[in-house]
């Protein structure tokens, strides 16, 4: 008869040896894993699960695979999975998933890898679905969100319910897409209509773009006054959670670049806030994590600083983005090593030491159009202060605002020991790189923002 | 905070008082059972499961599983308190399901898990993904036209068994030997389904699989799978179908222990069953776990993620086990406890009467009750009331327990029990105009 084992612990099981990932595998991982594969005196490897689906896609629109090794699978045929895992079931020590659009694959994963950390099904669809988090987030407390509703269309019933129960100024934003995209700020009746209407002509080919969770759907919601800011928070399998510091966020919007909509222009570790309110925000930010089940997971917080308090915008069952390399800069945070740890069931190693200061800097198209040229690439590696640069634009693709479903064009970041260099440093790189957008028979340049201090 | 209240989902069995305080009799740990039941099933789901017999100081809760505002608002003074959550009777796996989400840090097994254990079509997927060798050829079927019934007869050999995929307990379960029943079975079948749906509380869609007839003896074993996956079975019990002593059916006749497994077979019958386990990927759970030993090896019949039916009283009689609270501290992450020493000899009958119709009269029953190994007795059908074979959805007339110490007087009083008890049927005209249309066997 098979024994009983109590005390059990997955880390120390020598036989597993897999670290698993889902669609993705990102480069903070490779040295998370060394780092990991110290600490456990074993060796480890990564094989990445990918979908047959998503690698179709990627061949299309790349024409390469980068990937080193992976197991491609139909993820919506259970039978398959359950034959693809089976050889390597015992030997997996984890399970890493990194972006929304992959977290329906992790979901339909999760079940086949019983023995393995990992959040609940359902809280997967509660943390990636904004419909189903605020529900989740007004039931567990109703101060954490602003009043909203979700609505299928924009029909005049559909305008009278809102109008029922919201106020301006609104923001509307898609349920089940990030990166703002679709987010925009209604001041009146007029607006709303129009901006509906138009969210739900351009939300189905950005859901199938972006990998949308659940169907098509708009919030509409109360627009918070107030300051942004994130932090990723560790949550593990009972429950406790450790907090990263607090990031503060600007959108174009709160800038004053009301044409580029509500995406994340920079986000910088600058913080102004006394000890209790870095406190409260982190507190809301494991309340959030808790009210939506989550555990074993890293889950990106964003969260508004209003008059009323600490309220949540939205969180993710992921890290956020550029996150490693912040909190790396910034604090000396493994933040991917620490997500493999939680997910091995080990304490995270966060620390709040300010090593120096980071700042996003993040290049969106002034105008829509076709991107003609990109140019100061090179000038803009050289700056000394810059790292991580990322430069997604192509020529000959499209240029959008995020409010039409655009993305970000390139990005990087910035360090600096003192803050006000921090902001020329970050002003200087905006102003090297130089993208060409066509637009309808005109051709303008769009410049990188030069901002004014705070 | 003291954690010590066991959540059972909609449903509690009366055996479970009894059980917590032998429990705490012999450890000193008191264990609080609450029920949690969901409001939008409260009244057929409590007439179900019998919960009449519940304790009047039993704390129930209700709430609308499908808002999590409600089901927060019943859990919120316990939460911090609960020990596990369970699910004892397979009719409330489906709320457990949706309870799941809610209780992330206790250990439970996936949402998943529980769909695949519940549903045949799923369990059969899965098994043959897993170790082909787990189960019988099968297919699922959706109609009964020519063209299905056509590639089944291309494809699989007679005797085939038809029967529900997302129903337990041999329910209209029927066994065909050529294309032409194969052909009204199916017709039959599809006419009834939804209604036995709907009689025992499934949730789910109905469907129907066909499959090959396995030849052999019928066990079950009721394993408690650990968050990691370990797997602590109880003994085997042996099972006699109907149709093993007579009935054209294939309910459980008499459950039997011990099983009188030799011990190379009984770890056989125990690689099956964690295998099976393993292949619908339970974790935190108690699987119980049908299986047939047959020439080609042990097959699995099917399994649930719950203790089996009277299995509390069968191992408690026989071994000594706590059956209900091992599910409880298994599902808690504690290891169960399980005492192999035999007590008694422990036979569990399912009395059903030998023909369908109105039960007019039942003698006997004085005479059972006084035999030496008569434990207690369930009645499920009165006089006056339509009694059907469990092919055709019916429940039995009785069930029955006898334990002794002596397997002779045991194997007496069974034979005691067939001799004596009558069951009285009769189809008045009436009855028979009412059959008189299409039913479905």
């Amino acid at each position: 008869m098979t024994t009983f084992k109590n005390a059990y612990s997955i880390a120390s099981d020598p036989g597993r040896d897999i670290a698993l990932f889902v669609n993705d595998f990102y480069p903070e991982f490779v040295t998370a894993l060394e780092k990991l594969s110290t600490k456990l005196g074993r060796p480890l490897r990564g094989i990445t699960l990918v979908d047959k689906k998503v690698k179709r896609q990627r061949q299309a629109t790349s024409g390469q695979d980068n990937s080193s090794e992976e197991i491609v699978l139909d993820f919506s045929n259970q039978a398959e999975v359950r034959e693809a895992i089976r050889g390597i079931e015992d030997n997996v020590l984890l399970l890493v998933c990194g972006a929304d659009a992959n977290q329906p694959y992790l979901k339909r994963l999760l079940p086949h890898l019983p023995y393995v950390l990992g959040p609940t099904e359902t809280s997967l669809d509660w943390a990636t679905n904004k419909s189903k988090m605020r529900a989740m987030l007004a039931s567990y407390d109703r101060s954490l969100v602003p009043n909203n509703i979700t609505v299928a269309g924009a029909t005049d019933k559909d305008i009278a319910d809102i109008l029922s129960c919201i106020s301006f100024p609104m923001i509307i934003k898609p349920t089940g897409l990030a990166s703002s995209t679709l987010v925009t700020r209604i001041n009146n009746e007029r607006e709303l209509r129009n901006e509906l209407a138009r969210s739900f002509e351009l939300i189905h080919d950005i859901y199938a773009r972006d990998g949308g969770r659940g169907d098509p759907r708009m919030i509409v919601e109360e627009f918070m006054v107030g300051d942004m800011f994130t932090t990723d928070v560790y949550v593990d399998e009972v429950g406790h959670t450790w907090a990263t510091p607090l990031l503060r966020s600007q959108t174009a919007y709160a800038l004053g670049m009301e044409g580029l909509g509500f995406s994340i222009f920079r986000s910088d570790n600058y913080i102004e806030l006394s000890q209790e309110d870095v406190q409260a925000g982190l507190c809301t930010a494991e309340k959030a994590v808790h009210a939506v089940c989550l555990r074993s997971s890293v889950a990106h917080v964003e969260l508004y600083r209003t008059e009323d308090g600490w309220k949540i915008i939205e969180l993710g069952p992921r890290a956020g983005g550029q996150r490693q390399d912040i909190y790396e800069l910034g604090y000396g945070i493994d933040h991917a090593y620490n997500e493999l740890l939680i997910k091995i069931g080990h304490e995270p190693e966060v620390k709040a030491e300010l090593l120096k200061y980071v700042q996003t800097v993040n290049i969106y198209a002034e105008e829509e159009g076709t991107i003609m040229a990109i140019d100061g690439i090179e000038e803009m590696r050289q700056y000394p202060a810059l790292s991580h640069l990322r430069i997604f634009a192509e020529p000959g693709t499209k240029a959008e605002s995020s409010t039409n479903g655009g993305k970000v064009l390139a990005d990087c970041l910035v360090t600096a020991k003192d803050y006000e260099q921090l902001e020329r440093d970050a002003d200087a790189v905006r102003s090297i790189l130089r993208i060409t957008i066509q637009k309808a028979g005109t051709q303008t340049v769009t410049k990188a923002r030069t901002l004014g201090k705070r | 905070m003291e954690k010590d209240i066991i959540l059972f989902v909609n449903a509690i069995r009366p055996a479970t008082f009894e059980a917590l305080q032998m429990y705490q009799a012999q450890t000193g740990r008191r264990f609080k059972p609450i029920v949690l039941v969901d409001t939008t099933i409260r009244h057929s789901i409590t007439a179900r499961n019998g919960q009449a017999y519940a304790k009047s100081d039993l704390l129930v809760l209700s709430a609308d599983f499908t808002s999590a505002a409600s089901i927060r608002a019943a859990l919120g003074p316990y939460m911090h308190r609960i020990f596990a959550v369970t699910s004892q009777y397979e009719n409330s796996v489906n709320e457990l399901k949706k309870l799941i989400p809610y209780l992330p840090y206790l250990a439970t097994p996936t949402e998943k898990s529980l769909e695949w254990a519940t549903e045949k079509k799923h369990m059969r997927q899965l098994m043959e993904a897993y170790d082909r060798t787990l189960i019988p050829q099968y297919c699922e079927v959706t109609d009964a036209s020519d063209k299905t019934v056509a590639k089944i007869c291309e494809t699989m050999s007679f005797p085939l068994i038809v029967k529900p995929s997302g129903l337990e307990g041999s329910l209209l379960v029927s066994m065909v030997t050529t294309k032409a029943e194969l052909q009204d079975v199916l017709t039959r079948t599809f006419i009834a389904i939804q209604g036995a749906y709907d009689k025992w509380i499934k949730r789910q869609i109905p469907a129907v699989l066909v499959e090959e007839f396995m030849k052999g003896d019928m066990y079950s074993v009721d394993t408690y799978v650990s968050a990691r996956g370990t797997c602590v079975h109880t003994p085997p019990v042996k099972v006699i179908t109907g149709r093993k002593a007579g009935f054209d059916d294939f309910f459980g006749y008499i459950q039997r222990a011990p099983a009188g497994l030799p011990p190379e077979e009984l770890e056989k019958a125990y690689d099956a069953v964690e295998r099976a386990c393993r292949a619908v990927c339970l974790r935190s759970v108690t699987a119980h776990v049908e299986l047939m030993r047959t020439e080609d090896g042990w097959k699995i019949i099917e399994l649930g993620p719950r203790i089996g039916g009277f299995r509390h009283e069968i191992y408690a009689k026989t071994y000594g086990i706590n059956h209900i609270v091992n599910d409880i501290l298994n599902r808690g992450g504690e290891a169960p406890v399980i005492p192999t020493a035999i007590r008694a000899h422990t036979a569990y009958l399912n009395i059903y009467a030998r023909e369908e119709g109105v039960l007019a009269a039942v003698s006997g029953l004085d005479a059972v009750k006084r035999l030496a190994s008569f434990q207690f007795m369930k009645q499920c059908a009165y006089v006056g009331e339509e009694v059907l074979f469990a092919k055709n959805n019916g429940d039995p007339v009785y069930q029955l327990c006898l334990s002794n110490e002596s397997e002779a007087v045991l194997e007496q009083d069974i034979a005691n029990v067939e001799r004596s008890l009558r069951l009285m049927v009769e189809q008045p005209e009436e009855y028979l105009r009412q059959k008189a249309d299409p039913i479905p066997f």
